[in-house]
Formats: C-alpha cells, structure tokens, sequence
C-alpha cells in the first residue's frame, strides 16, 4: 500500500500497449507505470532511444503517449500530465515494431549522417521532391498520429472578469490569492495541477499544524467561501495585451469520455495578475543523460512523497545546488539505498548539507559523465569525483543542473527579464502590464519569506537561495541532450555555431532546438550557457528566443470552442425562412444569410428552375423575398444633409412619397454600394443598400452622421431587419397589387402606405427586374400574412415565387449592376454607366476623388459592358476576356446568365475603353475551366431599351 | 485583445470596436481635393503614440477619439466624438 | 431551472433626441447610460449615447418630443428572449461581457453581442433577465443555448 500526499488509495485499472496495470486515484500515467515498475514509456523523436520519466509536470520532454481510443484518441499527452481514470487505455508512439525493440533504434547507429541541419543539406531540390522525401521523414521521425475521425468531444468558451488573476496554487499563489480575496477584491485562480499545493505536494513541511497539501486543499476552501473562483486543472497559456489571459480547462481527462464539456477555454479579463507560476529544474549535461532511469530530482522527489513511488532501489543524486539534497531524504525515507550524491560544488555548506553528510556519501567536485544502461534501462553512471573517474552501480539517478523560473506569461506579458548571476537564472524584470510575480518564479524558494504569517515546520530547513555550480560544461563525450523532445545534443549546438547558425534564433532554427511541443522548458538555460560559452559571451548577451502562447499545447478543438458544424460562423434567417421551406426552398448562403436559390419542381435542376421563374416574371408575376437589403431611416431636421452627403446622385429636389436610384462613394470615388432613396417625409428619408455591404453602409452613415457633419440633429435608424421586403415583378404584378391593397398602386418611383391581408405596408415602386415592379415592406413579425397573400395572387394567375438566381438572370438582361460583381471596389460611377447621375456639385463623400486625372479621363479604365454569347454556348463567369488566347486580357466577364427573354447565353463584363468597342468580338478565356467562348461586346442591356416595360 | 473605456457603456472589449482611421486622415467634405487626397493616401503611420478614431460598433455606437500607443498598445486616453 | 421564453418584440421603438446626449429634457423621465426605467407601459432602455428604446407602445407620445428628436419603430428587427435561470453564467459563455460584475444589477442594459449576434440585455432581477436578440440570429443563438443545456419554456 504506497502512501503520498496526492493519493488517496481507491484502485483503479487502467492499460499500456494493451497490457493491464492497476493504479490508484490520484496517480498520474507516469506515476502509476512507475509503481508497476514499467520505465521504458517512448522512444525519442529522432534517434529512436528508450525514454522514461524525466518530469513529474508539464514540461516533462520526452515520456509522450497516445491517450483513449478512435476519434477521441489524443496525441502526444505527456505521461505525466494525465490523471488516472478507470478504463484509461494508453499507447506508446514513435515505436515499431513495439516499444522494447523498436527497428527505427537504427536511426542511433548512424547518427553521425543526420546531424542538425541534415535535412536542409540533403533533401535539395523543387517542391515536388520534397513531397516524396516527407513521406519517409514523416513516418521515420514524429510524434503520435492524429486521430482520423471527428473529435466526438464538445468544448466551451467562458469569458470572467476579476480583479486580480493569480496563475499556480502552490504556496506564493494561494497566499496572494488569500490575501486579495480577503481584501474584497474578485479572485480567480487558477491551476494546471489536479491538486492545490505546488510544491507542497513533493515536500515533508507542515504549516500551521497540518501537512502542506492539506493546508493547499484548506486554503482553497478559504478563498472559494469567501467567494474567489478556484478553476483547478487550469492551464494559462496566454497572456496578451491589457492583461487578458486565456486559460484552458481540462473537465475531463484525456482520452476520457465526458458527459459535458470536456474543456473550456476561459477568457480572463483581469485587473491584476500575479504570476506564482514556480520554477522548472534543469538538467545535467552528459553522455547519455537520457537513459531511463535518470530524471530531475524533483520529479524523483514527487515520486516518492506525492505518489509514493520509489524510482528505484540504487539512487544517485547528482547536483549542483542544494535543493536536491532534500530528494535524498526523501527517496531514503521509502528504502531507496542512496549510493552517493553527487555535488558539482567544491566546497558546499549549510545545514542541510552538513544533515546529509550525517547520512549519505556526499561526494564533492563530482558530476557525472557518462549514463550506463543495460537493455533499456539505467545500469550505473561513469563519474568525474575531483580528478578521478569512478564508476557507480544504480537504477536511479536523480539530477538537479539548479531552477529556472517559469516566466513565460510574464514575457508574453511583455515583461522584461533580468539575469541573476548568483542564482544562475533569469528573474522577472520591469513588467509591462499590471502583473507581478511571485513565489519560486521570482527566484524566491523560502517558504517561510512566501507564507510570513503561517507557522512552518520543516524538518529540513529552509533551502538556501540556489547558487548553483555552472550550468553546463563541456566535457561530454557521446549524446549529451539539452533538448529531449527533439533530440538536440550539446553537438548539434557546436555544430551551427561552427556552420555560422550563431544567433540563438538561427541556432534555434538550424537544431530545433526548443521547436518541440514542450518549446524546450527543460533545455533552454542548458542550451543558452553553451551558445554563450562558445561565443565568449557573458549568459544573458547570447540572447532569448520569444516566449509564444501557448505555454502548453492546446487542442484545437478548444479554440474552436462551439464554433463547429452548422454554427462555425454565425448564421442569419429570413423572417420568411418557414413558408420558403414549405414552398420548397433550395437555400444558399449570402454572406451570413441562408437565402432562396429556388424553389425546384420535381424532376427540374437548378437551372431549369431558375430560368422558369424568370420567365414567369417576364410573362406573369412573381414574388421574391429581397428582406435581407438594407434599410436605414434618416431622420431629423438635418436628415438631408446627411443623405446629400452620403449619396453621390442629386436628393435634394426629391418630393414626398418619391423615390430615385443611388449609389454610394467611398472617398476614394470608388462604388462602394447602390440601392434606392425614398423620402418618407419632409425630415424623414428611407435608404435601401446592397445585403452584403448592409453592415458597411451602417458604419458609414453612422461616420458621416458624426464626424464628418459633425452630430447634426439627424439619426440614423437602421431598420433592415424590422422590415421584411417583397418584391412583386411581371406584367400582371400592378393589378393583383390593386386588388390585394383595395388601391391604385403608386407610379414607377412613387411610395403608398396600404394594407395587405390586415398588416400595414409600405408600397415602394421600384424594378429590379425590368418589369413593372414593387417592394412591399412589411413590419417582419407581420410578414407571413402578407408573403402568402401575394404568393397566392401570383399563383392565382399561373406565377409564383422566383428565387435569387431568376433574380440575377433578370437583372444582367437589364445590365443592373451589382456591388462585388460590376462594382467590385475598383469602379467609379462613370466605369458602369453611371456617371451622368453623379450630381456635378459635389459635397458628398468621394467626389473630390473624381476630379483626379485618372479617374476624370477614362479611356483606360475598364467600363460596363455587355457580352453576347456568338454560338449561344454558356459564358464562364469570371472568364478573362481576350483577344486571342493566351493574350494579356483586356477585361474579364462579372455575371454570365442564360436570356430570359429568348434564347442564348449573355453575360456583363469590364472592358478597358469598353464603350469604345460595341460591336467587337472577342473570347471569354477561362484556362482554369478550359473553357473558350467567342462573345460579341455590346451595351450592357438586352432587354427593352426603351424602359417600356417597368414604367407605368 | 484591448479592453476600450467606452466613455458611454464603460470598458468593454477590443472586439466590440472597430477602427476607423486615424484622426489626421479624416476628409473633410468640403476639403479641395488635393488637400483630401493627401489626407486620404499621405498619412503619417507615426511610431509610437497617434490618435485614432474608433467606434463602439457592436455596443452603443459611439464614435472614440482614442491616443494609442502604437508600439506597446497602450491606450493613453479615449474622448467621445 | 435554466429555461428561455421567446416572443418578437413587436411594440419596439427607437428613440432619438437630436442633441447630446447629457442634456436629456426634463419633462421626459429618461433613464442614464446602462440604465432601464420600468414604468405601466413598458421600459424605456437607454442602448446608446443619443438613443432609447420604448418597449411598449405609446411610452411617449411625438407630440412630447416637441421637435427635439424622432421615434421610430423597429420592433419587426428584434426577439425577445427571456433567460430563467444562471442566465450570468449562461451570457458569459455567449459573450465576452461582465454579467458578473455586481454593477450588472436588476434595472441594468447593456448593448453587447452574444453568439456573435447584436443583443441587448435587460437585467429584470437577479433570476432573469431579457435579452433582445436581433432576429435573423435567433435561431443561431437558440441553438447555441440549447447546446449549453437551455431549454425553451412554454409561453413566453
């Protein structure tokens, strides 16, 4: 029966590559393999090597492996940051045939051909190589396989506010965290462990009479009854600008099945952050310092105090600081023979030396040189002890190279870091943003100075600062690792500073080095104290790479968060959507809106449906639902000057109940939207605009309403969405309108109020279609009534509804112009027929843009055209239009569609000079679809030039 | 990622907002055309601190004069326009 | 209980008064920003520097603006959707909005989205609070909610 301070004893099975093991509840994967005596858990990324545990945490590099199964299978978990659950099914990765005898352990014999750099000097060559070669790459060197099918599991978003924001419940982060909600002030906490304590966990203290984990779990309850939130199991991977930090939520484990979300990503807006995020402990150069067996003291330490595990049955503590000395104690406490420790120091003092000295052979000057495996595993270590090599037996080493604080949110935060030579580690300099650090991650270690107001019992005394010896040293012969994930030895650095990759970002990029998933936590000071060495550069002149969110890795599917599927962008409804379902709807996306294709009969394709609609229009009437345009109302004595400087044609002069075309600017002349304008009342105008450029045309209007005249006593009242809009076009539109509305229907341009089936309406007679032609609007909560009773006049006399395709096929053979295909942000009003409407005044926004000599003349611009199938073949849209093929094009083709009334294919097109060249003929070229079609340029209407049809 | 003091709905978050220009690029309507076009196509995209122009688009529609801190992002101080 | 009640807001009008928004007329009870009065009639919601929203019809009559600003109604735009329950909880994770902030208290308005669609958030009391959802995203939002273990009530 193991005893620790997380473990609580309930046993749960749970299985490695398939063989069944029993752990118990508290225990992490690495803690219970270890308790099953399993050590080999992966091979490395490169060389294939046995790797076991290195790390107790998150930062651990290389003890990587495959969590759950299928679709819910995750990658790449580290063995050590994975909590038990009944049933958990692990597996090993990067190992073939199996873990034991892996035939990619090749990759080590010849690991002087694939030095740092290797796949740069080898693979040379096109692209297209490098897609062959990748193949082998992929399948030789990697991490584990994502998983095929779609992740079953559900993640949330959560936004909180606080006050003060601390990241790391161990000691320093629950005392800030009690203090501040003692204070009154909103607390978050948050911790990526399963249990409060930190460092607690993995030492023999007591603290106010009871054990350090129990009072971590009192703490907590303290700070939750007065209100703070706790989130436990809570990593921050982000800390951006203004103090907003991201943190991800593990609800469940991974690999594990939940019911709710399995993880949340939490958006913490906060006024304070206060970093206790702790230190990570470094490990040791030299030769083969990666056979399973060695790990950092700390992780040996939590081992056998939190897990009650004992790392092995010979123990070698190797170190160049104090701290690790308190693993002696505590791995000799569970039976563990300490066979020797190992200080890099020449002369150690202190109390917990002087204790340790009472107890084990503490050998000074000594470091090891070289790990001894047998099989898999650790055999003994070559030792360097003054000037003598000596050789001791052992299964453990337990290694401490001194403790980098953890600073990455404090960097990301844009805090500056500041090197402590004694502690041989960087400190949190200047912070850029309301955020502190505390704890361990500000180079304190002394419980006593983090919790001054709590009595400590600590049997082995307060650690003194960590004055370790030197970081690295250059003497290893063989594989020494500074970066486990991706294999980087202490050679590959020599190599690019040798090969002039001096800069640690070149070196970085050259080796690896830190460019695994861990982003090299354990490696990086190691990595920086030999570039620096090598250059003759004090430390901290050889420079940082950058510290980038995420701190750990974040699955995607957290980000994502409810974004998937049919909501992975917003999507907008027509107040209508139901009866257009009912009449058999086929529905395409309009920006965010979801609207009517057509409505299919049976046995009809799209095409077919769309030219019969048309056709229906041309001949009888028709309705489409058109609710989606913009509307905004103007109102207020000074309502016209805004409308006069937002739109570029003449409003002025606009009577009441009257109407006109419009276009819109932007200042730099360019089209930026068209509809119609309506004046409602004396000080009252109504601006219809295109459905896509609806949210552009409300912030425009807003612009010019207040700053560029300044708050005129006017408003803008965007009403696209209170009114649903039909129209109801054909020949026989104007008489069923009068029948329904009990009316004379307005003039072509003019406005009524009436009444339809009981709702009011506003009648605007206006043509899209070339046909006589009218927009009801209609309060759209009332829209239902209306839509039928004017569905079913149509019906009446053998029309019906038409949907946005007959729409378009009938507004190109009237050569109406529509904002993203003619008007594409690169036409002025002229460009597209319009410039005679342009009011010659000025005073709107853009028209000291026309007067610039490239606009003014317009001969080499390209200009509204319209193009007329030779053969009646279909025009490709978007084709380039040529002179010959392969030729510079001369202009490109925007809408193509099939002609309603008759028979053949037109389409509207910019042309350079095209009001120069009616009658030309030339090929609508579209290499991507091999299509070729000779086309005929003429002007851009096909259909009844004289406007007979649509006026009254 | 900033958190904007919207002088009418109180700190609210950068995705709310949206920039407009900044204030020296405002034309006028009754801006000569050369005087415009340099407005427009001409600005100064100073480093370091420049006023901007900002709306709460998502929340009040409040038009801001914010002073930024192009380098760091920090906002110095927001005004209702 | 965690449950939504919908309803188009129908009698909606957009009030506007033309000049600044600090001098609000005495003679017309308007509530400051982020504020709500709740009178016989319906709310009077204030969403923005310059502008109110009357829920109800008949709040306030043209002919008491006298000239000083214009109403408009805007109703058709707009679904109410009352949220019993944590609804805190349940706009916190719809939106990056304070409802948590104790400020954000029975009588408070806030124009923020949720889902990523336009909103207003009335606080009605500590148990529910009204939120209008501009209407083409309502389906959108509802099936959010639902997927966050929101039922839809009967009635509204």
């Amino acid at each position: 029966m193991r005893a620790g301070s997380g473990i609580d004893g309930e046993a749960m099975r749970f299985t490695f590559d398939g063989k069944a093991y029993w752990g118990v509840d508290g225990d992490t994967l690495a803690a219970a393999l270890m308790a099953n005596g399993v050590r080999l858990l992966a091979r490395s990324f490169k060389y294939h090597r046995p790797r076991g545990i290195m790390a107790m945490g998150v930062e651990e590099p290389s003890a990587l492996v495959t969590l759950g199964e299928g679709a819910r299978a995750e990658p790449n978990v580290r063995a050590s940051d994975v909590f038990l659950y009944p049933g958990l099914v692990a597996t090993s990765q990067n190992a073939w045939p199996s873990l034991r005898h892996d035939v990619g352990a090749v990759n080590s014999l010849v690991s002087a051909l694939i030095p740092a750099g290797f796949y740069y000097k080898t693979f040379f060559g096109p692209p297209s190589r490098w897609m062959i070669y990748e193949r082998f790459i992929r399948r030789a060197a990697g991490l584990g396989r994502p998983p095929q099918g779609a992740d079953p599991d559900r993640y949330g978003h959560r936004a909180a506010f606080c006050d003060v924001l601390v990241v790391g419940a161990g000691p320093a982060g629950l005392a800030a965290a009690l203090r501040a909600v003692e204070a009154g002030r909103r607390v978050i906490l948050v911790e990526q462990d399963a249990l409060p304590g930190g460092s607690l966990l993995r030492e023999n203290v007591t603290i106010d009479g009871v054990p350090g984990a129990k009072w971590a779990a009192r703490a907590v309850g303290r700070i939750r009854a007065a209100g703070g939130r706790v989130l436990m199991r809570t990593t921050a991977t982000g800390h951006w600008d203004d103090n907003f930090v991201t943190a991800v939520e593990r609800r469940v484990e991974p690999g594990q099945t939940s019911r709710g979300l399995a993880q949340v990503l939490w958006k913490l807006r906060c006024g304070d952050v206060i970093l206790a995020s702790g230190a990570l402990e470094r490990p040791l150069v030299f030769a083969d310092n990666d056979v399973p067996g060695i790990m950092l003291a700390g992780a040996a330490r939590a081992l056998a105090l939190r897990y009650g595990v004992a790392p092995g049955r010979r123990a070698v503590i190797a170190t160049s600081h104090d701290e690790a000395y308190r693993t002696a104690f505590a791995l000799a406490g569970l039976g563990v023979e300490i066979v020797a420790i190992l200080d890099s120091r020449v002369d150690p003092q202190g109390a917990l030396v002087n204790a340790a000295r009472a107890r084990f052979p503490v050998l000074v000057d000594a470091r090891p040189l070289r790990g001894l495996r047998r099989g898999v595993a650790l055999a003994g270590i070559d030792a360097m002890v003054g000037t003598t090599r000596r050789r001791f037996v052992a299964d453990c080493l337990a290694m401490s190279g001194g403790m980098s604080p953890v600073l990455h949110l404090h960097r990301q935060a844009g805090g500056a870091l500041d090197y402590d030579a004694a502690r041989g580690a960087f400190l949190p300099g200047a912070a850029r943003q309301r955020q502190t650090t505390v704890g361990a991650a500000a180079g304190e270690h002394d419980l006593r100075a983090i919790l001054d107001l709590s009595k400590i019992d600590d049997p082995l005394g307060p650690v003194a600062p960590a004055e370790p010896g030197p970081i690295w040293r250059g003497e290893a012969h063989g594989k020494a690792f500074v970066d486990f994930q991706n294999d980087v030895t202490t050679a590959d650095l020599a190599l690019a500073q040798r090969e002039g990759y001096v800069s640690v970002e070149h070196t970085k990029r050259y080796t690896t080095l830190g460019m695994g998933t861990d982003q090299g936590k354990l490696g990086a000071m190691v990595a920086l104290a030999q570039i620096a060495d090598e250059r003759g550069l004090p430390l901290p002149q050889a420079g940082l790479t950058m510290f980038r969110p995420p701190y750990t890795p974040v699955t995607l599917g957290a980000f994502a968060g409810p974004a998937r599927g049919d909501h992975a962008a917003p999507i907008r409804r027509l107040p209508l959507a139901e009866a257009h379902d009912d009449l058999g709807a086929l529905w395409v996306p309009a920006g965010a809106w979801m609207r009517p294709r057509a409505y299919l009969r049976p046995g009809e394709s799209l095409g077919e449906a769309s030219l019969r609609e048309a056709r229906m229009v041309r001949s009888l009437a028709g309705v489409v639902d058109v609710s989606s345009l913009a509307k905004f109302e103007i109102a207020g004595p000074d309502a016209l000057a805004v409308v006069e400087a937002v739109c570029a044609t003449p409003v002025a002069r606009l009577g009441v109940g009257r109407g006109r075309y419009t276009v819109m600017l932007r200042e730099d002349g360019m089209v930026m939207d068209d509809g119609t304008l309506w004046r409602l009342a004396e000080d009252r105008w109504l601006l219809t605009s295109s459905t896509g450029g609806a949210a552009r045309m409300a912030r425009h209007l807003s612009y010019v309403a207040d700053i560029l005249l300044a708050r005129p006593r006017a408003a803008v009242i965007n009403v696209s969405e209170h009114w649903a809009g039909l129209a109801f076009a054909g020949p026989r539109a104007a008489g069923l309108l009068a029948e329904l509305t009990g009316q004379p229907v307005p003039a072509h341009m003019g406005l009524a109020q009436a009444t339809i089936a009981g709702a009011p309406v506003r009648v605007l007679a206006a043509s899209y279609s070339g046909e006589r032609a009218f927009e009801v609007h209609v309060p759209a909560y009332r829209a239902a009534g209306v839509f039928a009773a004017l569905v079913g006049a149509a019906q009446g006399v053998g029309g019906g509804v038409y949907g946005l395709d007959a729409m378009d096929h009938l507004r190109v053979e009237k050569g109406h112009v529509v904002i993203g295909a003619e008007a594409d942000g690169r036409a002025i009003p002229a460009d597209l027929g319009l410039g005679g409407m342009v009011r010659k005044s000025g005073g709107f926004v853009g028209w000291q843009a026309l007067t610039r000599p490239a606009l003014a003349d317009c001969a080499e611009r390209r200009q509204l055209v319209g193009v007329t199938s030779i053969d009646g073949a279909p025009i490709p849209e978007g084709a380039m239009l040529v002179v010959r093929e392969g030729e510079e094009p001369v202009g490109h083709v925007t809408t193509s569609a099939p002609r309603v009334a008759g028979e053949g294919a037109i389409g509207l097109g910019l042309l350079v000079d095209g009001g120069a060249r009616h009658g030309e003929a030339l090929l609508a070229w579209s290499p991507t679809r091999k299509q070729c079609v000779s086309v005929q340029v003429g002007a851009p209407l096909f259909y009844d030039a004289e406007g007979a049809r649509y006026r009254d | 990622m900033l958190l904007i003091p919207c002088p009418h709905c109180g700190p609210r978050i950068q995705e709310e907002f949206a920039y407009e220009r900044s204030a020296d690029s405002v034309v006028r309507l009754d801006d000569a055309p050369d005087v415009a076009m340099t407005a427009l196509f001409s600005r100064a995209n100073l480093r370091g601190e420049e006023a901007e122009i900002w709306v709460h688009a998502q929340g009040c529609g409040q038009w801001l004069r914010l002073t930024r801190d192009r380098m760091s992002h920090a906002i110095r101080s927001v005004e209702p326009l | 209980m965690t449950e939504f009640f919908v309803s188009p807001a129908k009698a909606l009008f957009a009030l506007d008064l033309w000049d600044a928004a600090d001098i609000v007329p005495r003679d017309i009870v308007l509530p400051g920003p982020g504020r709500a009065l709740l009178g016989a009639g319906g709310a009077v919601l204030r969403v923005g520097p310059r502008r109110w929203w009357l829920d109800g019809a008949g709040l306030i009559a043209d002919e008491a603006l006298a000239g000083r600003g214009g109403l408009t109604e805007i109703g058709g735009g707009w679904a109410r959707v009352r949220l019993v329950g944590d609804w805190r909880d349940l706009v916190m994770q719809s939106g990056l909005f304070d409802a948590e902030a104790p400020a954000f208290d029975p009588g408070a308005v806030a124009v923020t989205p949720l889902c990523h669609a336009p909103c207003v958030l009335h606080v009605r009391a500590q148990t529910w609070c009204e939120v209008f959802v501009a209407a083409s995203h309502l389906a959108h939002c509802l099936a959010h909610w639902r997927e966050l273990g929101w039922q839809q009530g009967v009635g509204t």
